[in-house]
């Protein structure tokens, strides 16, 4: 071993790659592990689940050869947790209780289409109800994984603020809806804003440039996949003016409805090429400091290809084990039938045996997904888009400085709580 | 210095980073079990730090391909990055502490005081906040609205347990007449705000219920199931009960203001969903349970004032019992009602009236209230053998 071997230290370089190399088969080990001791502690041990995997996830994520750092624990998780229940639990209380009543109390009887609508408005506050405290809980969770977030030994922080997240957030969303998703990357690009321009890394703090009518670039798929749509209802429209015959109306209400399950299928493809798109030109706008850029070029088919290729091994291998057990359960409940003259084959045991499988089944079932989902889903995507990150003037990082450590006392407990916790 | 300390001396390349700023350094790790210290030397051969190993920690879960990362215990922050696996295991087996982690003390503590707080917390908006809540805004809410949305209720439960669709509501001139004679008998002082309306759904179920703004509704197998008028006469008391407090909108309201609370504290884990219905279930019986003793209470009352017996409705209860059992143990806290022999007991030890008493109905109008719902008497009786399933 000589000095010259030190490895990838090529942080001296003005670019840096980031490299991941975590791997499929210790993280679907570590997840079913954990998932399972989840399991048998009746959800306790999830914090701890949450924290180890993030550990083996971030310990992957390596910009120029330097791992990322977990330093987030169970403990402060569950008492988080526990706090933000309390909150929550009276929050949720008293609100519902008061909107049902409002509710009650605009309800006319009866099923008139107005009875109705009033039905819809009630169940639309008690939406509105919760939805501000999605927003609150993104912004806390955010906080606490920065806070417990190190890179080269010095920490990421983000400053307070979940309340002003939380108004801003309601406001952009409102006029998203009102606007019918024209309005869309206004509030992502607002709320990306607000939240970058708050983040530290050490000293330095994060910014993010750039105007919000850029992503509408990112929204081609959207409205391609709305041309399609509306061609598709068009025509459907069209055909039944028509008189009956094989050129006029059937023709066009076919097309119609090819268009349509095209256009369907195209929404979610504009859905995925929205999100991984706007993150690719809000990252070429982020500033760290004085002039660290970043590059990042994540592709809309390999994310689209991950979730499909995913979904499809996930689905396999739980059949691959759900299956033999539905079988040999099956066997069991013939072989009763059929030799019941047997003594050792009694009902009683053929029962005991049919239940015991599928509770096996089931619950292996949903552990086996969750560890999957993690080393097939979660895990590839993250990869590619670390691996399609470049960090530009990487040099200027030698100036940052470490910051105070931010005490977050609920953790991410709200986020918990509401379960909206992301992929990990 | 050689104890029974692990030996050797071991000597890796590493990457550094002082805990103070981002830079990084390639350095060189030099670990001597001998001295017990590990020297982090720079490419000059300057030393940048000295850690004591056993005070060496090692960062666990890190992602694979073998890197490892080292820092002190405590407040420093500093961390050495080492690539290679062999290099990792080399300089892991000098560190005889690396995988000890530190709990602060009082951390037991904190957990259990935690805990308790949230449970008292959920406890307390379950139990104490969201009944006072809900009956103070029952109040609020007006009398008329408040029989419009009885009126929807009973029209669909009408559609859904009805023999006869959105038309069961049962109605004849004598039957009607048989039902407000002992509606008057029982209710001559009773106070609240809107007209009690009580009618019978033709239904196989032998049940009854209160709706919000004073409607019940009795289902005919009950009729057919009771052997008596008096018999009847008890469950439209106990049902008067739940108009007069109110019960019907109170509920509803304390069961919207709870719903989702506790499968916020149970979570998503495998089965978790289950196992937060069986929580709720469990948390509003406790207090529907409540409500039904104190509907019983009412209906001893007002039994008494009009002279009639509570013993029919206890035989009534123990009928019920005999052909489908008890709810007993467990099931007895999931059930939305006190066990029947409990309430049999509580009944019969009410004593409203003795073994004297003035018929609620004469025979000939028992008879007209029996067949109200204009069926065969022997398909009824024998749809309510089959169906039999609620005692309300």
């Amino acid at each position: 071993m000589s000095d010259t071997d030190t490895g990838p230290s090529s942080a001296f370089g003005d670019a840096l790659e980031a490299q991941y190399d975590g791997e499929g088969g210790p993280l679907f080990w570590l997840a079913l592990k954990t998932g399972f001791l989840t399991l048998i502690t009746l959800g306790i041990y999830r914090f701890w689940a949450k924290t180890r995997i993030r550990r083996y996830l971030w310990s992957s994520i390596r910009p120029g050869g330097s791992p990322f750092e977990y330093t987030g624990t169970g403990l402060e998780m569950l008492l988080g947790f526990l706090l933000a229940v309390v909150v929550l639990a009276v929050y949720l209380g008293v609100f519902q209780l008061i909107l049902f009543a409002v509710g009650l109390s605009m309800f006319s009887g009866g099923t008139t289409d107005a009875a109705i609508m009033a039905q819809m408005a009630t169940s639309l506050l008690s939406f509105a109800a919760v939805a501000p405290l999605l927003f609150f809980a993104r912004y806390r969770a955010r906080r606490y994984q920065l806070a417990r977030t190190r890179w080269r030994g010095i920490r990421f922080g983000i400053e307070k603020g979940a309340l002003g997240y939380t108004w801003r957030a309601v406001f952009y969303a409102i006029a998203t809806l009102l606007s019918f998703g024209l309005l869309l990357p206004l509030m992502t690009f607002r709320l990306e804003k607000y939240m970058i321009d708050r983040t530290y890394y050490g000293t330095a703090r994060f910014q993010q440039h750039g105007r919000w009518t850029m992503l509408y670039r990112a929204m081609r798929q959207v409205f391609i996949a709305l041309a399609i749509l509306i061609a598709g209802a068009a025509c459907s429209g069209f055909g039944t003016m028509l008189p009956p015959g094989p050129l006029g109306y059937s023709f066009l209400s076919g097309l119609g409805m090819v268009l349509l399950a095209v256009g369907y299928v195209w929404i979610f493809i504009g859905a995925v090429s929205y999100s991984v798109q706007s993150f690719r030109l809000m990252a070429a706008e982020k500033e760290l400091g004085n002039g660290i850029r970043f590059d990042a070029q994540p592709r809309t088919g390999s994310v689209i290809g991950i979730y499909i290729g995913g979904t499809m091994l996930l689905g396999l291998c739980v059949m691959a084990l759900v299956i033999p057990l539905i079988i040999v359960a099956f066997v069991l409940v013939l072989a009763s039938g059929g030799f019941e003259q047997l003594a050792f084959m009694n009902q009683e045991v053929v029962g005991l045996g049919v239940v015991i499988l599928t509770s096996i089944a089931y619950v292996g079932s949903i552990l086996m997904a969750g560890a999957l989902a993690a080393c097939f889903i979660t895990q590839p995507i993250l990869r590619h888009y670390i691996e399609t990150l470049t960090i530009l003037n990487a040099g200027r990082l030698d100036l940052i400085t470490q910051r105070e450590r931010d005490e977050v006392v609920d953790a991410e407990g709200f986020a918990d709580a509401l379960d909206i916790g992301a992929g990990f | 210095m050689k104890g029974s300390a692990p030996h050797g001396q071991t000597s890796v390349p590493a990457l550094f980073h002082d805990g103070r700023t981002a830079g990084e350094r390639a350095v060189r790790a030099v670990a001597d079990a001998g001295s017990g210290r590990m020297t982090i030397l720079a490419e000059s051969g300057a030393p940048l730090a000295i850690w004591p190993l056993k005070d060496v920690r090692q960062v666990r879960d890190p992602g694979s391909k073998g890197h490892g990362v080292f820092h002190l215990s405590g407040t420093d922050e500093a961390r050495l990055v080492v690539e290679a696996a062999r290099d990792v295991a080399a300089l892991a087996a000098l560190c005889p502490n690396r995988k000890a982690s530190t709990t602060p003390p009082g951390t037991v503590r904190r957990i259990v005081v935690s805990g308790l707080a949230a449970i008292g917390a959920i406890l307390l908006i379950l139990f104490v906040i969201l009944p006072r809540l809900s009956d103070t805004i029952a109040r609020m809410i007006p009398p008329d609205r408040e029989e419009q949305i009885g009126t929807t209720v009973v029209a669909q439960v009408e559609r859904a347990f009805g023999a006869r669709g959105e038309d069961a509501m049962c109605s004849t001139a004598e039957g009607d007449a048989a039902l407000q004679k002992m509606r008057d008998r029982l209710i001559a002082d009773l106070d609240v705000p809107y007209d009690v309306k009580i009618r019978v759904l033709d239904s196989g179920m032998v049940n009854a219920f209160a709706a919000p703004g004073g409607h019940v509704v009795i289902f005919s197998a009950l009729i057919y199931a009771a052997e008596s008028p008096e018999e009847v006469a008890g469950i439209l008391a106990h049902e008067l009960g739940h108009v007069a407090s109110r019960d019907p909108l109170r509920l509803t309201l304390r069961a919207a203001g709870s719903a989702g609370i506790l499968s916020l504290v149970i979570g998503d884990f495998a089965g978790g969903a289950a196992a937060a219905v069986i929580a709720e279930q469990v948390a509003s019986a406790a207090y529907t349970r409540e409500a039904e003793a104190a509907a019983d209470r009412f209906a001893f009352d007002m039994l008494a004032a009009a002279e009639l017996p509570s013993e029919a409705i206890a035989q009534f209860f123990d009928r019920l019992s005999e052909e489908h059992g008890d709810m007993n143990g467990v099931l007895e806290y999931v059930a939305s009602h006190p066990s029947l022999a409990g309430r049999a007991e509580a009944a019969r030890s009410a004593e409203t009236q003795g073994d004297a008493f003035a018929p609620v109905l004469s025979e000939e109008e028992w008879q007209a209230l029996r067949a109200i719902c204009d069926w065969p008497e022997d398909d009824m009786a024998e749809e309510a053998d089959t169906a039999l399933r609620e005692d309300e």
